[in-house]
């Protein structure tokens, strides 16, 4: 499959090293031809920076999750919103994450969407909880035919990362060196 | 209405120390929910159990506040829905409060019934997505156990797979039209 096969009203767990999955993901994200969106554990700035430098035109929301460190964006020219959410919690990630993606008539509706943080959200939050959250962004995600890519660690508990797969289209495996290796899930109503 | 139609319907608990308020709402939600009221923290803790569905909850009240009935309702583990319904202002002491939505007054008939069907919707999801979690839950099980083969052979397996498929579809639109705060109101429940 190519990558650019994921684009059309598609989700993905994106399964690497954090430098591998930041690179993938960002280059995704900067493909945007509407609106972008990435949910950050940290990094802000540096994010918006990378996203730059891959070339993204699209308007970029960055939502700041509860544990996110250097919480100040540099906005200076750029097309660049910050959603901060106030408590460390997922439903609280949730709300801001697809307010974010909603379209309120003063924003373009997102059609790419990053979020970046799985490993910690799992940490703070239930398996279902964060199973929930997948399955309800990745439904909003479809509706624009948008893109959303998940990304998880590979130290992710292999039960974990079964469950999290079900409501999900493909999965991208990084590894340094090579092509990224993508599957189609079998979770997905119709398929295999 | 037979008295069995009438039981079956969903249970709304009004906690209002106004009394005209409280009559007010209630005579409006009776056409479609069975009612009771309560007019102040005790009383309600009183009317309050597991059956109830839906709580209308006043925040300012004599003896008990209704800060402190939410935490008792919340502290019971029930899966009942409660919007604080107050002439108070939301400020930054909501944080950290366990309400599924927040009116400020006045309520209109309008009002009050949306918010009754929007609670009470967020019940519809929360089971449809508890369903959806154990289902792909024991595929993903299935799936790192058996083989291809043994699983197209399963007529377990396939009518798993039906289920789940069919549960989507039941799913999908709903979810798809969620809005940011019922996302809020249905992580917090799982």
């Amino acid at each position: 499959m190519e990558l650019e096969e994921l684009d059309a009203g598609s989700t993905a767990l994106v399964v690497g090293s954090e430098a591998e999955r930041r690179a993938f993901c960002l280059r995704r994200l900067a493909a945007a031809e509407r609106a972008a969106a990435a949910v950050l554990p940290s990094d802000p700035a540096g994010t918006v920076d990378a996203y730059d430098r891959a070339g993204g035109g699209a308007p970029l929301t960055v939502v700041l999750d509860g544990a996110a460190e250097g919480g100040t964006v540099a906005t200076d020219g750029r097309d660049v919103r910050t959603v901060e959410v106030d408590a460390a919690s997922l439903p609280a990630v949730g709300e801001a994450t697809l307010g974010t993606i909603e379209a309120d008539g003063s924003t373009a509706p997102v059609d790419r969407l990053w979020l970046a943080g799985l490993p910690g959200l799992l940490e703070r939050a239930s398996v279902q909880q964060v199973y929930r959250l997948l399955y309800i962004l990745s439904e909003h995600v479809r509706r624009v035919d948008g893109l959303a890519l998940y990304a998880l660690d590979r130290s992710v508990e292999p039960k974990t990362a079964r469950i999290l797969r079900q409501p999900l289209d493909y999965e991208v495996s990084l590894e340094t060196g090579a092509d990224p290796a993508i599957r189609t899930l079998p979770g997905r109503a119709g398929d295999a | 209405m037979t008295d069995e139609a009438a039981q079956s319907r969903p249970r709304v608990l009004v906690v209002e120390d106004e009394r005209s308020l409280a009559d007010l709402y209630a005579s409006w939600l009776a056409e479609r929910y069975q009612v009771e009221t309560a007019h102040d923290g005790e009383a309600a803790l009183a009317a309050y159990d597991a059956g109830v569905d839906v709580v209308l909850l006043d925040r300012r009240m004599p003896g008990i506040s209704g800060d402190r009935v939410l935490e008792r309702i919340r502290e019971a583990g029930d899966d009942c829905r409660v919007a604080m319904v107050s002439a108070v202002t939301p400020d930054f002491d909501i944080y950290g409060m366990g309400f599924d939505d927040y009116l400020v007054k006045p309520v209109s008939r309008e009002d009050a019934f949306e918010l009754v069907e929007q609670l009470l919707r967020l019940d519809d999801y929360d089971e449809g997505l508890r369903r959806h979690f154990t289902l792909s839950s024991k595929l993903a099980l299935l799936r790192s156990h058996k083989s291809e083969a043994e699983l197209e052979g399963s007529e377990e397996y396939t009518a798993l797979r039906a289920e789940l498929d069919e549960l989507d579809r039941e799913l999908t639109e709903a979810v798809g039209e969620m809005s940011a705060s019922d996302i809020g109101a249905v992580l917090r429940d799982a």
